[in-house]
């Protein structure tokens, strides 16, 4: 029982970082939310609001990466159990009711769509609710090279720990 | 000893925390997406087993369900033991049973589906039509097996083995279904294709495949002592979920390049340049 435990707790330790991009071009005021597809020396190319969009890297004049803290192991843990325990709390009801008409299983289908879309809310309700952690870099002053590397670094691992200015 | 070995192991490899960046573009599926995808997967499964780079993973699907259709019975012996062993109650299996019967994937997939609503997060919404995509497409072909195999399961066992009844009448199979269904395994093929999908799609998630393979392992077992299936059902159907979710999940991302182009190349892009202006990026590279 004892090694049961331990394996569930450290299956729920491994935890992660979402992270979302933001740029503010040399012309622009305001940041805009990116998904990076593509860069080369010259171009980062990515997608904008379902739009296919490119900047030239000389012309970017700062980037922000916001990263979502990860949640306490507890909470993931509660959340974790809670999630499974209904799903068969759920489906050991069911069962007792069973067989069904045609009918009474869409009705089945139904509450296993709802519980489950609920679920999925609340969850990003909870972990959306730590606070955010914001890396700003400032490309003002660099040259279109160095801009590059930083922007490489930060697409393919996002260990970039220099030139920060927050 | 060997315990806390394995307990080390395990620690050691998931406590690491992990900074990954999406290296993948999702773009937002549509509702019936993953309906209108599944003739173009079965093109593709179809393609690819025969090809030289998975030769020796048909060879060795071939070969480990002959010799576990050969020992099937002691297998399911050895099976019905360690249930015995582990205290494990008929509940216990039972639950182990419905990690594949599909309901769970119904329940995760929909809760991807409710938080990539709310939260605007294509990956989320990707994957859940994914994994409806996966389990829909290897539970057709599934379904196929069972019809043309007709093997008994072990709970209605007239042989030591089961009976195979090749091309069964077909009202036969749906009066006693139990008696045809055996082969191949529709439920352990349900849950590898959701397993796949998730960890592919969320890989800094360290916990999703160990965490999945013990789902599928415990899948298998819990059908085994609940009578429903054979150990040799298993790997056509673990073949089956696996490669229907490669190929849902490589149909529905995009990967994102960061190389600087060497080859020769032609390419046009929508140019922003400023908040009230665009224009065309053309490239040609040689």
């Amino acid at each position: 029982m004892t090694i049961r435990i331990t394996v569930l707790f450290v299956l729920l330790t491994g935890s992660s970082f979402s992270q979302t991009i933001e740029i503010l071009s040399a012309e622009d005021t305001h940041y805009i939310k990116i998904t990076p597809v593509h860069l080369t020396n010259d171009f980062l190319f990515f997608q904008s609001d379902e739009l296919s969009d490119s900047i030239k890297i000389e012309e970017i004049n700062s980037v922000i990466m916001i990263k979502n803290n990860d949640s306490p192991i507890t909470i993931k843990a509660v959340l974790a159990t809670g999630y499974f325990s209904l799903f068969y709390y759920m489906l050991e009801y069911m069962y007792k009711e069973a067989p069904f008409t045609i009918p009474q299983f869409a009705g089945v289908f139904s509450v296993f769509i709802l519980t489950g879309t609920g679920a999925g809310i609340i969850y990003g309700k909870i972990i959306n609710s730590y606070p955010k952690e914001k890396t700003s870099y400032d490309f003002s002053t660099m040259p279109v090279k160095e801009k590059y590397t930083i922007l490489k670094q930060i697409l393919t691992n996002n260990k970039a720990s220099f030139h920060k200015t927050a | 000893m060997i315990k806390k070995l394995i307990i080390c192991a395990v620690i050691g490899l998931l406590i690491g925390k992990t900074f990954a960046q999406q290296d993948y573009m999702y773009t937002r599926p549509g509702w019936l997406t993953f309906l209108k995808n599944i003739p173009g997967d079965m093109r593709d499964y179809t393609r690819n087993p025969f090809t030289k780079k998975n030769l020796w993973g048909l060879t060795a699907i071939t070969v480990s369900t002959g010799l576990m259709i050969y020992y099937d019975d002691k297998l399911l012996d050895a099976s019905n033991e360690l249930s015995d062993q582990l205290g494990w109650s008929e509940q216990t299996n039972w639950r182990m049973e419905h990690i594949g019967d599909g309901y769970l994937q119904l329940y995760v997939a929909s809760s991807l589906i409710g938080y990539g609503l709310y939260y605007n997060d294509n990956r989320a919404l990707q994957s859940a039509s994914q994994i409806f995509e996966s389990v829909f497409a290897a539970g057709t072909i599934v379904q196929l097996l069972k019809h043309i195999t007709g093997r008994e399961s072990p709970f209605v066992a007239t042989t030591p083995t089961g009976r195979w009844r090749f091309f069964p009448n077909q009202t036969d199979y749906h009066h006693r279904v139990p008696e045809f269904d055996a082969f191949p395994s529709g439920h352990i093929s349900s849950i590898t294709a959701m397993v796949v999908v998730l960890s592919e799609n969320y890989p800094e998630y360290s916990f999703i495949k160990p965490l999945g393979y013990l789902a599928i392992g415990l899948n298998a077992i819990g059908m085994m002592n609940t009578g429903v299936h054979w150990m040799s059902d298993h790997p056509i159907g673990i073949a089956l979920g696996y490669s229907f979710a490669k190929i849902a999940v490589k149909k529905g991302r995009t990967q994102i390049k960061t190389s600087t182009k060497t080859s020769p190349s032609f390419s046009i892009y929508p140019l922003f340049v400023s908040k009230d202006s665009f224009g065309i990026h053309i490239s040609f590279t040689l």
